[in-house]
């Protein structure tokens, strides 16, 4: 499985928006929550990239550190987490491997770029 | 006859005098006016000794630039308001305060799509000054400075405001053309020390109705500067641009 091969733990930098706590709530103003996304998919990818993990599962991701940050006691819906993927699926960085959107692939370079 | 002859003279009289003291009158206007421009030929003397014996000082040190402005405040000039005024010429302020208006725009919109455009102004200080360079002078930047020249940069429309928060020095910047009411800057007040502020804490802070919270932060979260947290009760406004992380 390649998600338990993870890197040399060195440090992950996570980015500003993991400790600011509305990061976790899906926004209700539409621009705000653009660049919501924008933050949230560009952290999936780098994550993935640091710790060379290529895919996903969305019952194990939910407790992932990715997802949940317990120093604020914040952690991302099932149903924001899902519009995160999604948005990462029409950027061209995620395929699904089956039909329920249970387990993806997560291409953080685009199969053009490989 | 004699009542209409004599009236006439008396006209005459009344006329004779008047152009007199008209006469008088410019003369003496007159003669003001060329004092006042030899005074000012050597007050523009006067500065341009005092420029080349100060000039490095106003362009070096924050509070002597301070005090250089104060001055002129008092003496009703302001040096800023063209760069072709001859203070601005003569000492260079001019060529100082639009570069830092300059670096001010970089910096904020460099910064919007995180903050929403709303900055404490110590904040942008450091940001500025990282701009601006390692050197002594680039880094000599001030406060001060900061304000002067955010309020020139008004002048450019709707966009640059300067908002008090809380006792002291303590001012937030806002860089995009929200307008915001008092109600609104009293929010921000509230959550100055914590990054966020709650609908309750409103109504006991500032003693609101529940209506009148609730409308002051949707505004907020309408306009980009404030963001829904969903995860406490009751739910929080956070405003990233007073959010620090406390690591």
């Amino acid at each position: 499985d390649e998600s338990s091969q993870m890197a040399a733990p060195s440090d992950f930098e996570w980015p500003w928006q993991y400790n600011f706590p509305p990061f976790f709530t899906l926004q209700p103003n539409l621009e705000t929550r653009q660049t919501q996304l924008e933050a949230w998919c560009s952290l999936v990818l780098s994550y993935h990239k640091h710790y060379k993990i290529f895919s996903l599962d969305v019952t194990e991701v939910q407790s992932s550190p990715l997802f949940s940050n317990s120093k604020i006691n914040r952690k991302l819906p099932l149903d924001a987490l899902y519009i995160v993927l999604e948005e990462l699926r029409k950027k061209g960085n995620l395929e699904w491997l089956d039909k329920n959107r249970k387990r993806c692939l997560i291409m953080w370079r685009t199969p053009e770029e490989w | 006859m004699r009542r209409r002859g004599g009236g006439v003279g008396a006209i005459n009289k009344k006329r004779l005098a008047e152009a007199k003291f008209k006469d008088k009158g410019t003369s003496i206007a007159e003669d003001q006016l060329a004092q006042m421009s030899k005074q000012l030929e050597a007050f523009r003397t006067y500065l341009e000794d005092f420029a080349t014996k100060h000039k490095n000082d106003i362009r070096k040190s924050p509070e002597f630039r301070t005090q250089f402005q104060e001055m002129c405040a008092t003496i009703g000039v302001d040096p800023l308001a063209s760069g072709k005024g001859f203070w601005s010429e003569m000492l260079g302020v001019g060529e100082f305060y639009y570069e830092l208006g300059v670096q001010i725009i970089e910096v904020c919109l460099a910064t919007q799509h995180r903050n929403g455009g709303l900055m404490y102004l110590n904040e942008l200080l450091l940001k500025v000054r990282t701009t601006r360079g390692k050197s002594k002078q680039a880094q000599d930047v001030s406060a001060d400075d900061l304000m002067r020249a955010i309020k020139k940069l008004k002048i450019l429309g709707n966009g640059f405001t300067l908002l008090k928060v809380g006792d002291g020095n303590n001012y937030l910047v806002q860089s995009v053309p929200a307008e915001l009411n008092m109600d609104h800057t009293s929010v921000l007040q509230a959550a100055k020390d914590t990054g966020n502020t709650s609908i309750p804490q409103l109504k006991q802070k500032l003693e609101w109705e529940e209506e009148r919270a609730k409308l002051a932060v949707d505004y907020m979260v309408k306009e980009g500067l404030a963001w829904v947290d969903m995860q406490t009760r009751p739910q929080l406004y956070w405003f990233p641009g007073l959010f620090t992380e406390t690591s």
